[in-house]
């Protein structure tokens, strides 16, 4: 169970990112380094993949199936960002910007390859005596990238930027050129497909 | 609320607890292999280099009675050099520097920046015009800058885009 309080209750919470992202550069930071990386300054572009390669990384890392392809991905991103820096105009945000050359990075490679089917097992109930505060991050973890792998593409693109990266859903939409209300209806069948396959944990 | 939202129930406290903590869980992820890509990164940009126009460069020949030496240097060597001398100049941020080309003549030079705020901009710009042209002279010779033997020099247009705190 999870707790005293929680059961049956409906919430009435509007779908936020689940973590405070980590100190984050101010956008006139970012804009200062693109121009600055634009003009052939390495260092400054460094130090945008630096701020968000990590999250870039964590990303494709759900978004594919395959660790490897989610690093060649990230990287080939992060190297056409640098090819391109001239074209970032700075309507969006850097992070955006970089999220929407990753996202059109992963639909290509899609494109060419098969997904590769998510093992059933990994959604296994927990034991018997295993409440869910006592069940490793790890499980929890596994449980969740599994459920994720199940759900369709732009539904996982949508959770793990809103919810896990904490991107709004008026820069989801530009990053994956669609609507702010097309996200949010992506949004809500996502947290609904997830919170139904995860409802083991919640026994 | 429309669509989804509408027809699918809300979710239970539980599960929004249940997704908020998984969500936690990969927002607190640093992944490790991201050390891999950050490096094969830098080293794939440090050699990686944009598309660049050829410029036209033309220094004296140390041979005697011989004609001006020739150099072609990529617009990206030129604007390269050009960022790092206004960079030095107090106050002066460049933003976009555009070289005018005519086939690989330099015939002009865009140069953008943000300036400190209380510089006098006249005097900011007419820094600016000194260090490109003296910049360009380095990079692309003396000989290469003239639009033709009476005029002064190749034109530094100064756009001053925002003032700074």
């Amino acid at each position: 169970m999870l707790g005293p309080g929680s059961s049956a209750a409906t919430s009435s919470r509007p779908p936020s990112a689940a973590c405070a992202p980590p100190p984050a550069p101010t956008r006139d930071e970012d804009l200062a380094l693109v121009r600055a990386a634009a003009l052939g300054d390495r260092v400054a572009f460094e130090t945008v993949v630096d701020r968000h390669g990590p999250a870039l990384t964590r990303y494709a890392r759900r978004a594919v199936t395959d660790p490897m392809d989610a690093e060649d991905l990230v990287q080939e991103a992060l190297v056409s960002a640098w090819q391109s820096l001239d074209r970032f105009d700075g309507r969006s945000s850097l992070r955006t910007w970089l999220f929407g050359i990753l996202v059109h990075k992963i639909g290509s490679a899609r494109r060419r390859r098969r997904a590769v089917p998510v093992q059933d097992e990994v959604l296994d109930r927990p034991g018997p005596g295993d409440p869910l505060q006592a069940a490793s991050d790890g499980e929890l973890r596994r449980a969740l990238e599994a459920a994720l792998a199940t759900l369709p593409e732009r539904q996982r693109a949508v959770w793990l930027l809103v919810q896990v990266e904490g991107l709004s859903q008026a820069e989801v939409a530009s990053a994956l050129r669609t609507t702010p209300d097309a996200v949010r209806g992506l949004l809500a069948r996502a947290r609904r497909s997830l919170a139904e396959r995860m409802g083991q944990w919640r026994a | 609320m429309t669509g989804p939202e509408r027809d699918a129930p809300p979710l239970t406290t539980e599960e929004e607890d249940l997704l908020d903590r998984s969500a936690r869980l990969l927002a607190a992820e640093h992944p490790e292999e991201f050390i891999d890509v950050s490096a094969r990164v830098r080293s794939t940009v440090r050699a990686t280099t944009r598309r660049s126009r050829p410029v036209h460069a033309v220094f004296p020949s140390d041979a005697q009675g011989g004609g001006p030496d020739t150099l072609v240097v990529r617009e990206w060597v030129v604007v390269g050099a050009l960022r790092r001398a206004l960079a030095a100049l107090p106050g002066i941020t460049p933003t976009q520097i555009r070289l005018r080309l005519e086939a690989d003549r330099c015939r002009g030079v865009e140069v953008h920046v943000t300036a400190t705020y209380g510089a006098v901009l006249a005097d900011a710009a007419s820094a600016v015009r000194t260090a490109t042209r003296s910049t360009l002279a380095d990079v692309l010779g003396p000989e290469a800058l003239f639009v033709d033997r009476d005029a002064a020099g190749v034109p530094v247009d100064v756009t001053v885009d925002d003032v700074t705190a």
